[in-house]
């Protein structure tokens, strides 16, 4: 890594920062907090007014995008529902789609259907209401602009609580005789009728309405009969309904622009990016300074192109200092980088540090094989990863996962040829030559398979011990990788064996071996004990550290035990696996359906099994990565290398790699 | 008419060993992944991208579900249960048998809940500061040593007690 300074003139800023986004490989940081100077008010108003302006065009973008996916009529699948998919373009389709699409042209369209549509809606919703409430006066025959007063009688429609309706009739009949009233229909809450009475007697017939809770009705605005104002509100029902769906044609007219709106609101989010990206700038009336990071192979790269652009342009390149915390980027050989996926999971590297992606690589896919551990999931793997691989337009970084799966596809198909599963048929049942690939068969000698997990975790954790002792040597501290790092693996191999022999029940003649082990133990721990501490002056602290130094070698009982992990796995996905082989024969065995029951079975059950075990396959041997082997020689916290690029969300360029 | 101790015979209590060090192994991997889970997926509502880290550190209680397992199958494996051969079991080795399994049965329920309560505050953690899993990661597994160590316990007895 190496840090750069650019300095230019403000009239290269605009022109500087489009041929930096291109190409890519600067890791801009923030100048401005570093370099304190006066503000400069006029640029911030530019500043503040830009970024308001395209955040005002991205807000109309994601309201057209919003408003346009309500209307879609495809169903996600479960597949495309798990994975992101992304629209394929080419780059020139890119940069050229604000000259493509006429946007403002769409918004305004679809800010127009979005208006017509809700008042569309709020009419039919006040239609339905109003013949809800119409409905109950249907028996009624006069038209309403007839209810109304002459010169003597006055007319009146309302409705009592039905309850008190019998009653009510009885009293208005006995105080004013001389008053008609007229029940139109009744349900169980309330009852309505027409009341005609005479003017000169209108003080009882209130007194009489207010006491049994009378609510007068009115339908201002109408005029014929409830029959024909319902016709009229049904006719116009029928109008707005077919003008709705003319509108929501428009609508689906425009969902094809949907694939151009995403492209265009990633190119407004990149262009917020420039804008905002200048936040970071050191900035005086007439020159601006950036501080960013490069990669050393990369620094004429970047300087070549900005002295392109002008003589004015002043680039400078510093090898960072001690305090500076470089941001980090991985690079490895192609066929490794799917395993930075298990690296980054964790947490990246700290500058300096070493990477552990090549040296987990082995181990992951050896674990990964083994916690599947069956050769036909192993294929299957292959082929779904290998097909979702080529059909799906993804990212690269979840490409990479695929890789990674069909690495742990061929671990698991070794390591289910040498366990003989294949499909969990159980062993009895395999062809014989089959059954002769196998080496152990874990149901029948777990021990020896549980050992063997064991064995090969505690070579993990030596790895482990090794790769810290080269990290010393990296940094240039010889004496501490040798003495603190290389009496562990003396110590530990001799331990190992002691354990070995002590659980083997120690009886008959020791092994020749056993005494080399013995020495290699003792010779080891005193090595720990003296070494372990040996920044400390003072020789009790110096002992009393070394003695805790080899008390922590504890930790690696501990740490090999939970390699059993693997066995268990790969158990777990053989037994339920054999659990479904039963159940499929079992179906055979019913008359007629029976073969395509259990070939309904196979498939669904096995395809399930592959699929639960695949996440432990993954989180268990990434666990045995981050916390039994990364402990020994890793710390991690690293800050990410963020080029300033075109970074998109939905988008994949044609023929180019993104996504670095 | 064989031998019992508390209504079971030998084999029974064979049975009841391996069968309780899967169920309470299990118990406490649940309580401890859901303890850890259900805080990730509030965590994830914020922040989708830490589903990585949150996931590991969710899946660490996980572990004496499957040292209880590795148990029972053990059990299973070393006294012939899925053979004839479970019957023949006596009392005293079906008693022994279920005695060696206690210290798995005990610490594995036990540890995972804890686990469980540790990788809890490791999602707090990774919430805050993303590039921290690690840590997180192995402040949980601390919590699982003792699991391991009674898982090594509850062999070395299930081998003393099978070699009689």
């Amino acid at each position: 890594m190496k840090k750069v300074y650019l300095i230019a003139h403000d009239s290269l800023r605009s022109q500087l920062i489009d041929a930096l986004h291109e190409q890519g490989l600067l890791h801009i940081t923030n100048l401005k907090e570093e370099v304190s100077e006066q503000e400069l008010p006029q640029a911030e108003a530019e500043y503040e007014s830009a970024l308001r302006e395209v955040d005002l065009a991205i807000s109309k973008a994601e309201f057209v995008l919003n408003f346009l996916a309500g209307f879609e009529k495809e169903k996600k699948g479960f597949l495309a529902g798990m994975i992101k998919e992304k629209i394929v373009v080419e780059r020139e389709r890119f940069y050229r789609i604000q000259e493509k699409l006429d946007f403002e042209e769409v918004y305004r369209e679809c800010e127009e259907l979005d208006v017509k549509l809700t008042s569309i809606d709020n009419r039919l919703s006040h239609l339905s209401q109003l013949k809800a409430s119409l409905e109950p006066w249907l028996p009624l025959k006069i038209r309403f602009d007839e209810v109304k007063e002459t010169w003597r009688t006055a007319l009146l429609l309302g409705e009592v609580p039905t309850t008190g309706f019998a009653k009510f009739q009885l009293e208005l009949m006995e105080k004013v005789p001389e008053s008609s009233l007229e029940e139109i229909s009744r349900d169980f809450r309330s009852t309505r009728f027409l009341l005609i009475f005479l003017k000169e007697r209108s003080d009882e017939v209130q007194g009489v309405l207010q006491g049994y809770g009378f609510r007068q009705v009115t339908f201002p605005g109408l005029e014929g009969t409830p029959r024909s104002e319902i016709e009229a509100v049904d006719g116009e029902c029928a109008r707005l309904e077919r003008e709705r769906k003319e509108t929501v044609a428009r609508i689906h007219r425009l969902i094809h622009l949907k694939p151009d709106l995403l492209i265009l609101r990633d190119f407004l989010e990149d262009r917020r990016k420039k804008i905002e990206v200048q936040a970071n700038f050191a900035r005086t009336k007439e020159v601006f300074m950036l501080e960013g990071w490069a990669r050393e192979a990369d620094a004429p790269t970047v300087s070549d192109r900005a002295m392109a652009i002008s003589r004015e342009v002043d680039v400078t390149f510093i090898d960072p200092s001690e305090e500076d915390r470089p941001p980090i980027i991985l690079e490895n050989k192609k066929w490794l980088k799917p395993f930075e996926i298990v690296t980054r999971l964790y947490g990246l590297p700290r500058y300096g540090e070493l990477d552990p992606t090549p040296h987990l690589a082995l181990f992951f896919t050896v674990f990964f094989g083994i916690c599947i551990g069956d050769v036909g999931y192993g294929l299957l793997l292959i082929l779904l990863s290998w097909w979702l691989k080529k059909k799906l337009p993804v990212s690269e970084t979840v490409k990479r996962f695929f890789i990674l799966l069909i690495y742990g596809g061929f671990a698991a198909m070794v390591a289910g040829a040498l366990t003989g599963s294949w499909f969990c048929v159980p062993t009895e049942s395999l062809p014989p030559i089959l059954a002769r690939m196998m080496v152990i068969e874990p149901l029948k000698e777990p021990i020896i398979y549980l050992i063997f997990c064991f064995a090969l975790g505690f070579l993990h954790l030596l790895f482990g011990v090794v790769l810290g002792a080269y990290e010393y040597v990296k940094q240039g501290r010889w004496m501490d990788a040798i003495f603190k790092e290389g009496s562990k693996l003396i110590f530990l191999p001799g331990a190992a064996l002691l354990i070995v022999q002590l659980l083997s029940g120690g009886r008959g003649e020791p092994p020749a071996w056993f005494p080399v082990a013995k020495w290699m133990a003792i010779v080891g721990a005193l090595l720990i004990i003296l070494f372990h501490n040996r920044e400390s002056r003072n020789i009790l602290a110096r002992i009393g550290g070394g003695i805790y130094g080899l008390y922590g070698m504890t930790s690696f009982i501990g740490d090999t035990i939970s390699y059993c992990r693997l066995m268990a796995l790969g158990l777990a996905t053989f037994l339920i696996g054999w659990a479904i082989n039963i159940m499929g024969q079992l179906t055979l065995s019913i008359p007629y359906v029976g073969f395509v029951g259990m070939i309904a079975i196979l498939v669904v059950g096995h395809l399930f099994n592959l699929a639960i075990n695949l996440i432990s396959a993954f989180v268990h041997p990434a666990r045995l990565q981050y916390v039994e082997f990364f402990t020994k020689f890793f710390e991690g916290g690293g800050r990410k290398f963020q080029p300033f690029a075109i970074e998109t969300k939905n988008l994949v360029f044609r023929g180019s790699a993104t996504g670095k | 008419m064989q031998e019992t101790f508390l209504w079971l015979n030998g084999y029974q209590w064979a049975v009841l060993a391996a069968g309780l060090s899967a169920i309470f192994g299990g118990i406490g991997s649940c309580i401890g992944i859901t303890s850890a889970a259900k805080l990730s997926a509030g965590v994830l509502s914020e922040d989708p991208e830490k589903f990585g880290g949150l996931l590991v550190l969710c899946i660490l209680p996980g572990t004496q579900g499957i040292y209880g397992f590795i148990t029972a199958v053990l059990v299973v494996v070393f006294f012939g249960l899925l053979g004839g051969a479970g019957k023949d079991i006596v009392l005293a080795q079906g008693l022994g048998i279920f005695l060696a399994c206690l210290p798995v049965m005990a610490m594995c329920l036990i540890s995972a809940i804890f686990q469980g309560i540790v990788s809890t505050a490791g999602v707090g953690l990774v919430a805050k500061r993303g590039e921290e899993a690690g840590k997180g990661m192995v402040l949980s597994a601390l919590v699982e040593t003792y699991a391991v160590l009674s898982l090594i316990v509850s062999l070395f007895l299930l081998m003393s007690v099978r070699a009689g």
